[in-house]
């Protein structure tokens, strides 16, 4: 009986076809809906399959490449063209060789790039593996996908709708990055975690410069590799596609890639059966290896990050004790939320840790949502802070890279709960040393809840290598031994049982002032006990004491290091005792913003610091910009200040919503992409008591419309950088008007004036965001 | 590659005076942007007849219609056609930029605009340094969206050129191209003619001079 595809491949050398849309164009037709070919020409379809078989290849990918909904919109046709898709390479290969059936990216682009949600790719994906699922296929062949998050999409569709192996590749560039910036290194160790049975590179560079990114698989690998290149590099020619890589040379080439161990060889566009003929030969009786490369680190689609002491975790996405955070994430406006990720970024953070756990959200949505924001202004791997199941799957899911799941702990329930998630998305897991009976109070019994973790993760097939156990920081206040309780559980957890460990540093020094101090001297201890990871502020440098301690260790030639991280850190204070709120707004000083806040409001003075100093600082840049005396960079900055410190008063003094004078949806237009008025406008308007929802640039009516029945807006602001975009802006606030004529509309942009908003029925023209504040107050002032 | 700072203040409208501030910031971000970005390009040349809507590539049922095209390509027997893009890197710089702030966003935004333009700039100076060797010229660089060049020619323009398999770039049903900071662009080559030399030749940062679409950056 013929063996699994995925053994066949471990067992040795293992050929691929080459191209499909290369094989039809000589043939006389045309590469667009090459897949209905299968209805029409089954017959062009099949001998070109035949001709691979002929050349040696050992599988084939089915005529599906482009067979997805979004391409093909009969749902009828979808399924008749990829069943018959199978059956002729079916008939092909016959029972000793193999069919893969071949899945592409869908051609749209996922969020937060483009407008394709993880949910809807997934559903894609799911209708053609419910379509495959029964019909003779050896393995599903995901290839030349760029993005990361779209790949996931579809290795878990076929793992949840089929039973067959999946084999993914990817299209990387010479710079060793997808277009959509996914690294080498990062696709291997999510695809691995994901369990899929091979990885390849296909398309995208010819073989010669391919092979460096063969050779950086193959340092990450722990499945078997296949490689795809195309027949070089395209050029065009009287309108043709033609390669720069004929089959010899491309077979000469293959053979170095050979020559690095990988077994799966095949081709991608430009190549032909000829191609694979002559790499048959040059290439079958070469040894190859299969790697097992031991790797110990988590990633985002960009960047990997190995667990080896210290690591600093960013612990400030956490609403507990931040009336901000929680409010924004009641309102689910995340921007708030993204800024302290990109802080943390920038302070030198290796992982965020992102937690949104609070009464009266739905915890599932926020997590699901955080990290998507989160991921796209970060490249930092992230650790998925939630102890709801619901929550933690169903933000696994789209979570992009190996991330690290916080936490289970040693009770059953929570194991059998956590577990199963983490093995499934490949994730790291925090083991917490603690149980139904609370925290033990000795070093000992913490251990013995860690071996407990241990074994349990063992059954469910989870190495320990994918524990980071928490041996759990108690405050010093309350027990004068806690700190040491906590260090001898570190030392004995790294020495004894070999874990990785991760600490909350920061409750050691709860009830104690200056915390600080405690927290940084704490930190030294716990990285003398060999602790991974500490999960702390960045901003509070604590991991300055790393690279201190390695320079002292004997660990950082010429302090280099040390130099490098510690040097020139800019401190946050406050810089004069004078400095007022009214100042730091004026000068746009943020970080003081914030600083001042938490120093002069309080209960009894927040709105008079509102009107006397905010709203006044506010109107005093105004009337300097419009007298040409501050700039617009300026003029933003200071309603960014002023936006910090409002938000901080909102959050901490005024508990009814619903304060606001009016509600505003902000756009550019269809047909328009340019935004920077828009954003100033909103950067300014949202410090005058109105709440701004922007719906971005190139909106139409039709999500204008959706917004008003949802935020029921009092006005609708439009913004148009370019002259083909007025008939769009005329035509939008032609069907505002006539969907509510009382929506007051307001239209501003380089293009726009007075005379045009006139003609249109706009009700509103201003020239810039301060004539916009002062001809709205005018009206809800 | 340059990125201009009085270009960023335009696109920044931003007239006269000086901040420091600002100036670092425009530095720090330019800086940031040249490094992290690798800008991507793919050009090719079309011969074209003439025809009374506008030019058709010839072999294909491509045609560029409208008054503009008609009156750039006047004269041209070949055209060059180009897609340069700064890739989605871009999109997640600008993203990163407005997560810190406004104001990071914003001059981010110029920066890359800028960036692109003269990215556009070198394609467009070694078309002319080509066509010159042969003793020919180039027309001014032209994209749908200029006058009346139809928004709707973006998807021939990046068909032709393989855009979307080799650079990535998406195109919206609105016309709008994904990365952003993307521009297709049409030059006409013709035999020269020294009376009148073209828009290029006399000098490529006055661009504006000869375009006449109505476009609020258009430099007074």
């Amino acid at each position: 009986m013929k063996i699994n595809v995925s053994d066949k491949i471990r067992q040795g050398r293992f050929y691929l076809d080459g191209g499909f849309g290369s094989a039809i164009i000589e043939r006389g037709f045309t590469v667009k809906n090459s897949v209905t070919m299968n209805i029409t020409h089954p017959q062009v379809v099949k001998e070109i399959h035949d001709g691979y078989f002929r050349a040696g290849s050992d599988i084939v990918c089915t005529n599906t490449f482009g067979a997805n909904r979004l391409k093909l919109n009969d749902a009828k046709q979808l399924s008749e063209v990829i069943t018959k898709g199978v059956q002729i390479a079916r008939e092909s290969a016959g029972s000793d060789k193999y069919v893969g059936y071949d899945c592409g990216p869908l051609g749209e682009l996922l969020e937060p790039f483009g407008d394709l949600s993880f949910d809807d790719a997934y559903g894609y994906f799911s209708e053609q593996a419910k379509i495959i699922k029964d019909l003779p296929v050896d393995c599903v062949i995901l290839e030349t996908f760029t993005d990361l998050k779209e790949l996931k999409a579809a290795v878990l569709a076929f793992k949840e709708n089929t039973n067959f192996p999946v084999w993914t590749s990817m299209s990387f560039e010479q710079n060793k990055r997808t277009y959509t910036g996914v690294s080498i290194a990062s696709f291997v160790l999510t695809a691995q975690g994901l369990g899929v049975d091979a990885i390849g590179l296909n398309c995208g560079l010819g073989p010669e410069l391919m092979f460096d990114n063969a050779q950086e698989l193959t340092k990450f690998a722990n499945v078997p590799l296949f490689i795809k290149p195309n027949a070089g590099m395209p050029y065009f020619k009287d309108g043709k596609t033609l390669y720069d890589v004929d089959s010899v040379l491309f077979a000469e080439q293959m053979e170095k890639i050979a020559k690095l161990g990988i077994n799966g060889l095949g081709g991608c566009c430009g190549t032909t059966d000829e191609f694979i003929k002559r790499t048959v030969e040059k290439t079958e009786n070469l040894p190859f290896v299969l790697f097992h490369n031991k790797t110990d680190s988590v990633c985002s689609a960009s960047k990997i990050v190995e667990l080896k002491p210290t690591l600093v975790i960013g612990e400030r996405i956490n609403p507990t004790g931040k009336p901000r955070l929680k409010q924004a994430l009641i309102d689910r406006d995340f921007d708030y939320l993204v800024s302290l990720a990109s802080e943390q970024t920038e302070q030198g953070a290796d992982i965020l840790d992102i937690n949104v756990g609070m009464g009266g959200i739905d915890e599932t949505y926020c997590l699901t949502k955080a990290v998507a924001a989160v991921q796209a202004v970060s490249d930092l791997p992230v650790t998925l802070d939630s102890s709801r199941k619901s929550a933690l799957e169903s933000a696994l899911r789209q979570t992009v890279g190996v991330m690290i799941i916080n936490s289970v702990n040693g009770e059953e329930q929570s194991m059998a709960d956590v577990f199963p998630l983490a093995k499934k998305y490949g994730a790291y897991i925090v083991g917490l040393c603690l149980d139904g009976s609370g925290v033990p109070e000795t070093a000992e019994e913490r251990i013995a809840i860690a071996k407990r973790i241990i074994a349990g993760a063992e059954k469910y097939g989870i190495a320990k290598d994918k524990l980071l156990i928490d041996a759990l920081t108690m405050a010093v206040s309350v027990n004068k031994d806690n700190a040491q309780i906590t260090a001898q559980t570190v030392k004995r957890l790294h020495e004894e049982l070999g874990v990785k460990t991760v600490l909350g540093l920061s409750n050691v020094s709860f009830g104690l002032p200056n915390r600080n101090v405690i927290n940084g001297v704490f930190y030294d201890m716990m990285i003398k006990e060999g602790l991974t990871c500490a999960i702390i502020n960045p901003s509070l440098k604590l991991d300055d004491n790393k690279f201190a301690y390695a320079a002292l260790k004997g660990l950082d030639e010429g302090c280099q290091e040390y130099i490098k991280n510690v040097a020139g850190i800019k401190e946050e204070v406050i810089s004069s005792a004078k400095l007022t709120i009214y100042d730091a707004v004026l000068k746009g000083l943020k970080g003081e913003c914030l600083a001042l806040f938490k120093r002069d409001v309080n209960e009894s003075n927040f709105m008079s610091v509102i009107n006397d100093e905010v709203i006044r600082a506010l109107n005093d840049l105004g009337q300097r910009y419009e007298d040409g005396k501050a700039f617009l960079p300026q003029l933003i900055a200071g309603a960014e200040s002023a936006k910090t410190v409002l938000d901080e008063i909102k959050a901490a003094y005024m508990k009814e919503s619903g304060t606001e004078k009016a509600i505003m949806l902000i756009a550019t237009v269809k047909g328009d992409v340019h935004d920077i008025g828009k954003n100033i406008v909103k950067a300014v308007l949202s410090n005058y008591g109105y709440k701004i929802i922007d719906l971005g640039k190139d909106v139409g009516f039709d999500k204008i419309l959706e917004n008003i029945k949802i935020h029921h807006p009092s006005i609708v602001g439009l913004s148009a950088l370019m002259t083909t975009t007025l008939d769009n802006m005329a035509e939008i606030v032609k069907q505002i008007k006539s969907y509510d004529k009382n929506i007051v509309v307001a239209v501003g942009g380089a293009v726009v004036t007075q005379s045009f908003a006139d003609m249109i029925g706009a009700d509103i023209y201003s020239k810039d965001a301060q004539e916009a504040v002062r001809k709205l107050n005018e009206i809800y002032g | 590659m340059e990125i201009d700072k009085s270009e960023v203040k335009r696109y920044l409208r931003i007239s006269g005076g000086n901040d420091d501030g600002l100036d670092s910031l425009i530095d720090e971000l330019s800086q940031k942007a040249l490094t992290l970005l690798c800008p991507k390009s793919i050009l090719n040349r079309f011969s074209v007849t003439h025809e009374d809507g506008g030019i058709r590539i010839k072999g294909t049922d491509i045609v560029f219609g409208g008054n503009l095209v008609k009156s750039v390509f006047d004269g041209c027997d070949e055209i060059f056609i180009f897609a340069a893009t700064l890739t989605l890197q871009s999109e997640s710089l600008l993203k990163q930029c407005f997560a810190k702030s406004t104001v990071d966003g914003i001059v981010c935004d110029s920066v890359l605009t800028a960036m692109i333009e003269s990215y556009c700039d070198e394609i467009d100076d070694s078309i002319c340094k080509q066509v010159a060797k042969e003793g020919k010229t180039a027309t001014r660089r032209i994209s749908c969206g200029y006058g009346d060049f139809p928004l709707s020619c973006q998807k021939d323009i990046l068909d032709i050129l393989n855009a979307p398999k080799f650079l990535g770039i998406k195109l919206n049903e609105n016309n709008m191209m994904l990365p952003n900071k993307t521009v297709t662009a049409v030059m006409g080559v013709k035999k020269r003619d020294f009376d009148t030399a073209s828009c290029m030749e006399s000098n490529s940062k006055n661009k504006c001079d000869c375009c006449d679409a109505r476009c609020g950056f258009k430099r007074q």
